[in-house]
């Protein structure tokens, strides 16, 4: 057991009572007694996935493996389901850019893996988005290299951890308890954020040509500076104006239209400053002191096409707040 | 993406909603979407008339299931009539219930009613597209 592996227990407010070796390198711990909250339990590989032994110890798990790849890790945590799981890895969500890397159902629950190969800061916005167009009931469970580190802010927006270690080691599962904020207070912009989706998805297929009333301030004006802008993205008043080069393949604006989604997400639930941004950005939706705003961009109409769903990249940019149009529809 | 991928992406998500869980229906709907990726074997036309069948059953039946759970009135089961009660249950606006209607309802009688009538790839991904998302969409809102 690893200093990070450690430290994620403590994250996850666990005790490490006592540790034992695996008497073969006489070095790493190989279990430990654990205690929390007046319960006690030993870890130890290898434990089924999410099965058997103490509620509590269901709840979460941590697996350790070492330096690996996304493809490794969501490998890696596809083989550690139980057998009859249904899963799908990098599942086609119609709303999605970027959205869970492993979708399960597991013993009657909805269940979304992210493995942590980017920066948290990266990961949040696709988190964030994934919470609202998925059912509210959904598990999200982080799965994390021990070459990354996390913060319990990161964690907040997470049902689960599971740190890899070793990718020989089986599964060690242990406590959940993290702070579960992240959950309840995007749940509560979340008749909030669909609004709006209809609303873009309206203007976007030439639906809806009402002027939109929108309480407030966008939201948007909140969130911290820095980070707000990139490659093809301006901001105005609270809007975002995505605008890729007008000879540009889909294949090259996929990326650029992905950044301004999560740009525009990182800023509009103020994402910049974590659960307490968020937690702001919920207050005043709620009190109708600010609203999501509709931001503005540009698509080649033939974006995707010939792919299945040639209209996903419209519906998901709508997703994130984005009306868009072909471009020939702009000039 | 693929649109195996997508499939199997729609049943995980309909099989573990706590409310199409609790349906004695939960299998057939399952079974169903299992028949959506077996139809993608049947070539052309006569494999997308199949996948628009099976998508449409998929979606008919959890939307009357989560119509009934909710206890929400309907005169007569319809998709156009479980459309409108998710409209007038705040589920859906206006907006999306008349696009829905226009998109799903009508295009796929058009299908399942009329001899002769076969989608091509093109009118087929409309269609499956559409009540993806619709499906989605109720599953995240309800």
């Amino acid at each position: 057991m690893t200093q990070f592996a450690l430290r994620s227990l403590r994250i996850a407010g666990i005790q490490v009572v006592h540790e034992t070796t695996d008497g073969s390198d006489g070095h790493q711990p190989w279990s430990a007694h654990c205690s929390k909250e007046s319960a006690e339990w030993q870890i130890a590989p290898p434990v089924c996935w999410l099965s058997g032994g103490d509620r509590q110890v269901q709840e979460a798990a941590i697996v350790y493996c070492s330096d690996m790849s996304r493809a490794d890790l969501v490998r890696s945590v596809l083989a550690s389901l139980p057998t009859r799981t249904d899963s799908v890895p990098f599942p086609d969500h119609p709303l999605l850019l970027h959205g869970p890397d492993i979708l399960a159902s597991m013993d009657g629950a909805l269940v979304a893996f992210f493995v942590l190969s980017r920066s948290m800061r990266q990961v949040i916005p696709d988190v964030v988005l994934s919470r609202l167009a998925l059912p509210a009931e959904t598990r999200f469970v982080l799965a994390l290299s021990e070459s990354f580190s996390v913060s319990e802010v990161d964690i907040s927006f997470f049902d689960q951890v599971i740190v890899m270690a070793d990718r020989e080691n089986a599964i060690i599962p242990t406590v959940p308890t993290v702070q579960q904020d992240g959950a309840q207070l995007i749940e509560s912009v979340r008749f909030f954020h669909h609004e709006r989706f209809a609303d873009a998805w309206a203007y976007t297929t030439g639906r809806w040509h009402r002027k939109r009333k929108t309480p407030g301030e966008p939201s948007s004006l909140y969130g911290e500076i820095a980070g707000r802008t990139s490659q093809y993205i301006d901001f105005h008043n609270g809007e975002f104006i995505f605008t890729p080069p007008s000879a540009a393949s889909w294949r090259s604006i996929r990326p650029s239209l992905y950044s301004a989604a999560t740009t525009a997400v990182r800023a509009d639930y103020n994402l910049e400053r974590g659960i307490s941004g968020l937690a702001e950005i919920s207050r005043l939706t709620s009190s109708g002191r600010a609203h999501l705003a509709l931001h503005r961009g540009r698509l080649p109409s033939h974006a995707a096409a010939g792919t299945f769903d040639a209209l996903k990249p419209f519906r998901a940019a709508a997703f994130a707040g984005f009306v868009t149009r072909g471009l020939e529809d702009f000039d | 993406m693929t649109y195996k991928q997508r499939v199997d992406t729609l049943r995980i998500i309909v099989d573990a909603h706590p409310i199409v869980r609790s349906s004695p229906k939960l299998s057939q709907i399952v079974g169903e979407m299992y028949r959506i990726s077996a139809s993608t074997k049947v070539p052309k036309s006569n494999g997308w008339l199949l996948s628009v069948l099976h998508t449409t059953r998929t979606l008919d039946t959890t939307l009357s299931e989560i119509v009934r759970y909710k206890g929400w009135p309907i005169q007569a089961p319809s998709l156009g009539r479980y459309l409108a009660a998710l409209c007038t249950n705040g589920i859906l606006n206006s907006s999306e219930k008349n696009a829905y209607n226009d998109k799903i309802v009508k295009k796929r009688n058009k299908y399942m009613h009329e001899a002769g009538a076969m989608p091509n790839q093109l009118e087929a991904d409309g269609i499956l597209s559409e009540m993806h998302t619709c499906l989605t969409i109720v599953l995240a809102r309800v």
